[in-house]
């Protein structure tokens, strides 16, 4: 199921001098570093895949100092693969023992959250996990039984950071950990609490091979969420961000007509699905307007905190924060509001001051 | 040639200046800035090999910093190539004699937008998609739109004189620029006068839009903008002969209707082409698409006048779907894997000549390549999409599917190619470049082009370079002395 990079060395002849995503580079567009485009790494791993050179050190450095980049897969209006080559070469660097210290060092992070909660329903909290944001799970735990549902929580690091990092034995242990914790907890539903928790337990586990327990229901803890919401006090215009893992559950990727410079919107230009529409639903509910930007759904710029990138080299991923942030004022909004939790701790902590512009939407409607 | 330790020593001095998070050594982080978008550079890499690349790179932040940067430069005879987008086709931007590539996009701010004079202020390195896409937001347009948008900075637009798919309306990027700043090689930081129309002497910000980096780096310009159009239309047209588009377009520009888009495809690029990106089955013919934009009133006349000159000329309409097709996909043809890509060798060799002479130029052309690069399978297919009030100019391309797999061979027959497609052009009244610049690959051509006249752009490069640090190798100058 998991390609090697010569498996893509189709993909990156094509993208490998093509200079048309450029907006979309996340590191790039802070930086404004040439090799740090998708268009270096591309040529860089095609003469990596095609033989023609070895990656040094300094190229597999410039590998591992980004995101996946799948906003600019996004961005392509081919949709190339770029987070999948990106990942395909990070697992044949990471398997020769060649990957960076820091990829090393990532791989050892653990949480400090413990179970919590009792009932017949799991609440899978692998971001918040790794936030190690305990207030978090009990927001969450709060409204799972405002909705009626007596859940417990798991906060267990998923495999999808060490996916990302390349680390496929290690992603395979950890989504494997997960599966038997379900299964031992004997659950059938199970709320995912953010994005990426859910695509890593409904798409990573099958593209890991590993076996969830049967009959179980995945679903969104934004669904219960929809359910207690009720009108916020002080409603204003707010800008929901996307989680970049979220692409990986969209129903469709953007239009041609998103990378238009006059571009605004609709919204579902940039990308469609369930991940997408049901927090909306939930602001909707809260009574709060929402601001635009191109960069979201599925051409969201990350927060910095995907892929691993807020373990391996944190103060990057800060930047990739505050650029973000920043980029949201822009819009004209009052507060950023996120449905994933890792999103939310991560961009807080990015900030000198005003912490409350950034807000999980859980608190929101936990308020 | 300048010994590591030396360079080494240079780069503590950049470092001092931009930061040493702002110079940059590594390989890993130089290989980039030897590719730009032309053929041969991408030609080279893809058969194993390694193009010229800088010593370092330097990302200064501002004009200051730029201009201790050149001074270093012009002291120790570094030669100096600036670096935008990296998308220019025809070579600028590869460091030929090593040196410093000075990447300027760390220039990105947009200082003013002016409402009253609508105007716009920017530093060079702004990216064009950022550029446009700020100034949608309050209610204008740069008027330029090329197909480089995301990719190109507002230096490289002007560096090589670039054109929009609004052009035929806003006119080029020389017509919309009122003023720059530029930093000259020895550091000095000058400004051109604050508009173009005046009788104060010569256009001085001309003698820099154009040269590619060769007199001046841009580091700011003023250029003006204009409202985003209350309306805008499209309408797409067969017409059964080349000629009978080509006089289309010449009697639509000779009644200065103003209209924002004329784009006439031969029958070869009509087929190939626009069926395949666009998804339009044409079988034969050619296609032409036009564009009004403006206030609903004007574009009522515009679209009256200009569709009674095309059926006058037999033109056969499509639905007006197949022009908003094209206007919304405009840059899908520049992703692979639409866009043309190795392994084919290929090159864009757009000119610009009078009307009257344009037909005799594209069959002079599209002979002479075909005839003698049979051997080759040499395709040669065109379109015309700038127009102007006396001429236009052809956007013609060959293609070769199958070119010499060793790089020498390749390169070799590609600038053969080349050196008879442009004097072929020239020789028909054409000129050597008509959007693209000249770079690297037309560089051994200028002084042809320009017959006794290059000694005037000579003493113009001797006065403002005289160690000749700026882009050397580029538009027809030396190596740094």
């Amino acid at each position: 199921m998991l390609k090697t990079l010569q498996e893509y060395e189709h993909d990156l002849y094509g993208c490998r001098f093509c200079p048309m995503c450029k907006p979309s580079s996340e590191v790039a567009n802070i930086t404004q570093v040439e090799s740090h485009t998708t268009r270096a790494r591309a040529m860089m791993l095609w003469r990596y895949a095609a033989g023609v050179a070895e990656l040094s050190r300094d190229e597999i450095e410039l590998l591992y100092r980004s995101t996946l980049d799948s906003v600019s897969e996004a961005w392509c209006v081919n949709h190339y693969p770029v987070s999948g080559y990106i990942a395909a070469a990070r697992r044949s660097i990471f398997s020769q023992g060649r990957a960076p210290e820091e990829v090393k060092g990532a791989l050892e992070f653990y949480t400090s959250l413990k179970n919590k909660g009792d009932g017949d329903v799991l609440l899978l909290a692998c971001e918040i996990a790794q936030t190690n944001e305990a207030t978090m799970l009990d927001v969450a735990l709060s409204i799972l039984e405002k909705g009626g549902i007596r859940a417990r929580a798991l906060p267990l690091l998923d495999g999808s950071f060490a996916y990302s990092l390349g680390a496929e034995k290690e992603a395979r242990e950890r989504t494997s950990i997960v599966a038997e914790a379900i299964r031992e907890s004997g659950a059938h539903t199970v709320y995912c609490d953010g994005p990426r928790t859910q695509w890593a337990l409904t798409e990573l586990a099958l593209i890991l091979g590993v076996e969830l327990p049967k009959d179980i229901v995945i679903k969104p803890f934004a669904e219960v969420m929809l359910k207690v919401a009720q009108p916020a006090a002080s409603a204003g215009k707010v800008f929901f961000h996307d989680c970049r893992s979220a692409m990986g559950l969209a129903r469709t990727l953007p239009t041609d007509a998103a990378i238009l410079p006059d571009c605004t919107g609709p919204e579902e230009v940039l990308g469609t699905g369930e991940v997408y529409e049901l927090p909306r639903r939930v602001l909707d509910a809260l009574g709060m307007e929402r601001t635009f930007s191109v960069w979201n759904r599925a051409m969201a710029k990350s927060c910095g905190a995907d892929d691993g990138l807020d373990l391996t080299y944190p103060e990057l991923a800060m930047e990739l924060a505050r650029e973000r942030i920043r980029k949201v004022r822009e819009t004209g909004a009052q507060k950023l509001v996120t449905g994933s939790p890792l999103c939310a701790a991560h961009m807080r902590d990015a900030l000198f001051e005003d912490k409350t512009y950034v807000a999980w939407l859980a608190e929101l409607v936990y308020r | 040639m300048i010994h590591p330790f030396q360079l080494r020593m240079i780069q503590t001095e950049l470092a001092d200046v931009v930061g040493e998070a702002h110079v940059m050594s590594k390989e890993a982080d130089r290989m980039v800035y030897g590719v730009d978008y032309m053929w041969l550079p991408r030609m080279w890499v893809d058969r194993g090999l390694i193009p010229p690349l800088p010593d370092m790179v330097v990302l200064p932040a501002s004009a200051e910093e730029l201009s201790r940067v050149l001074t270093i430069a012009n002291t120790y005879h570094i030669p100096v190539t600036p670096w935008g987008g990296g998308s220019g086709s025809q070579g600028g931007a590869m460091p030929v004699y090593a040196g410093i590539t000075i990447d300027l996009k760390r220039m990105n701010r947009i200082d003013e937008i002016n409402h009253n004079s609508q105007t716009v202020t920017a530093q060079c390195g702004v990216n064009g998609y950022e550029l446009e896409s700020t100034l949608n937001r309050e209610g204008y347009t740069l008027g330029h739109i090329p197909a480089s948008l995301h990719s190109a900075t507002l230096g490289g637009y002007m560096a090589c004189r670039g054109s929009g798919v609004l052009s035929t309306k806003y006119g080029k990027i020389e017509d919309i620029v009122l003023a720059c700043q530029v930093v000259l090689p020895n550091g000095d930081i000058i400004d051109t006068l604050p508009l173009p129309n005046h009788a104060s002497g010569p256009g001085l910000h001309q003698l820099f839009v154009g040269a590619e980096g060769s007199f001046g780096i841009v580091s700011k310009a003023t250029l003006r903008i204009e409202k985003i159009p209350q309306e805008r239309r499209f309408q797409a047209c067969l017409f059964p002969s080349l000629s009978n588009g080509l006089e289309a377009g010449r009697r639509i520009m000779l009644e200065r209707l103003g209209i924002s888009v004329i784009r006439l495809y031969d029958e070869r690029e009509t087929i190939k082409q626009v069926k395949r990106v666009l998804g339009i089955s044409v079988e034969e013919g050619n296609y032409m698409v036009l564009g009004f934009e403006g206030r609903p009133d004007f574009l009522d006349i515009q679209e009256r006048e200009a569709m009674a000159i095309c059926e006058e000329l037999g033109a056969q309409w499509l639905d007006p779907e197949a022009g908003w097709a094209w206007w919304n996909k405009r840059y899908n043809f520049y992703f692979p894997p639409h866009c043309l890509d190795l392994p084919w060798m290929f090159g864009t060799m757009d000119t610009l000549c009078t009307f009257e002479q344009m037909e005799n130029l594209y069959w002079t052309k599209k002979r002479t390549l075909e005839e003698k690069y049979a051997k080759w399978d040499l395709e040669y297919i065109a379109h015309f999409s700038h127009w102007y009030p006396y001429g236009v100019m052809v956007y013609d391309r060959f293609i070769i599917q199958d070119p010499p797999a060793d790089p020498e061979e390749a390169l070799a027959l590609h600038n053969e190619v080349w050196n008879v497609a442009v004097r072929t052009s020239i020789a028909c009244g054409g000129v050597l470049n008509e959007h693209h610049g000249v770079g690297l690959k037309l560089a051994r051509l200028v002084r042809e082009q320009y017959g006794p006249a290059f000694q005037v752009l000579e003493g113009f490069k001797k006065a403002t370079d005289p160690v000749n640090i700026l882009n050397p190798g580029k538009m027809g100058f030396g190596p740094t002395l």
